[in-house]
């Protein structure tokens, strides 16, 4: 295994792109400094995302995950499975806040697929509860690697 | 603020800019989306990082309580892929404005719609749901 590049191990984890076929990854709970390097990285420097004294001021318990970092989360699932240079569409909607320290899962479920494209629902769960969902769609190409074990 | 004003308002062109999707630029913003270190892709949500690194915001240039704005969804349409190294003019636009009735009082939406072109081919466009709660104006 010493020569398979880091990071594949995970693009490998996922299953073939087939008619209901559910991929799944826990992504560990961001911390604050995971917060920091995003909102340096996207240039989201909202107080309430990095100052627990500024969340609070707001009326929040404490600093509270920008969605988009989460929803970024989902976006590379759904790359990674769809295969990027094939993905065509892409959407979340928050539908409750997300904490630092809450452990995330993301689900991906193939929902229609035929010949020519295929569309994933998303979720992205804490202990069970839905903080985010989404959709994403694709065409279903010849790219080696993002269908490559897929099956019609 | 009334929907009546701000509806008067869809199809305003509220910031345009010219944007470098760098390779520091996408190295940051995948690093913070814990991809591999070896990963050359743009992440999907990556456009994201334009509008984020500007003055306008777009919630403030509608008139938006910004204490009490939240971000209802975000979307992305993609006609190529994005690669690194592009220069990207985007425009962005209110689309539309509505409200609703919530459990704490009226609901004002804004959609506003980003367009992403290079040279002349429109590349993708991202679309967030901006949503401001009830309650009294400040």
């Amino acid at each position: 295994m010493s020569d398979v590049p880091a990071g594949t191990d995970r693009l490998a984890a996922l299953p073939p792109l087939g008619p209901g076929a559910c991929a799944r990854r826990r992504e560990e709970p961001l911390t604050q400094s995971d917060l920091a390097a995003y909102a340096s990285a996207s240039g989201d420097l909202n107080p309430i995302h990095l100052d627990d004294a500024a969340a609070r001021a707001a009326g929040l318990p404490g600093v509270v995950v920008m969605g988009m970092l989460p929803a970024g989360l989902l976006g590379r699932l759904a790359a990674d499975w769809l295969g990027l240079e094939q993905l065509e569409h892409f959407s979340v909607r928050f539908r409750r806040p997300i904490w630092p320290g809450e452990p995330l899962d993301l689900e991906a479920r193939v929902e229609e697929l035929d010949e020519e494209s295929v569309e994933l629902a998303l979720a992205l769960e804490v202990d069970g509860e839905v903080r985010i969902d989404g959709r994403a769609s694709g065409r279903v190409g010849s790219r080696s690697g993002a269908s490559e074990g897929r099956s019609l | 603020m009334e929907l009546e004003e701000l509806q008067s308002r869809e199809g305003e062109v509220l910031d345009r800019f010219r944007f470098e999707v760098s390779p520091s630029r996408v190295a940051a913003f995948s690093a913070a989306l814990r991809a591999p270190g070896d990963s050359t892709d743009v992440p999907p949500t990556f456009l994201q990082a334009a509008a984020l690194n500007r003055s306008v915001v777009p919630h403030l240039a509608l008139g938006f309580d910004a204490a009490r704005v939240r971000h209802a969804d975000q979307s992305f349409r993609f006609f190529e892929p994005i690669r690194v190294g592009s220069v990207l003019d985007v425009s962005v636009r209110l689309e539309k404005a509505f409200e609703r009735e919530g459990g704490s009082g009226r609901l004002l939406f804004a959609i506003v719609e980003s367009d992403y072109r290079d040279g002349e081919a429109l590349v993708a466009r991202s679309a967030a749901t901006l949503v401001q709660l009830g309650g009294e104006a400040r």
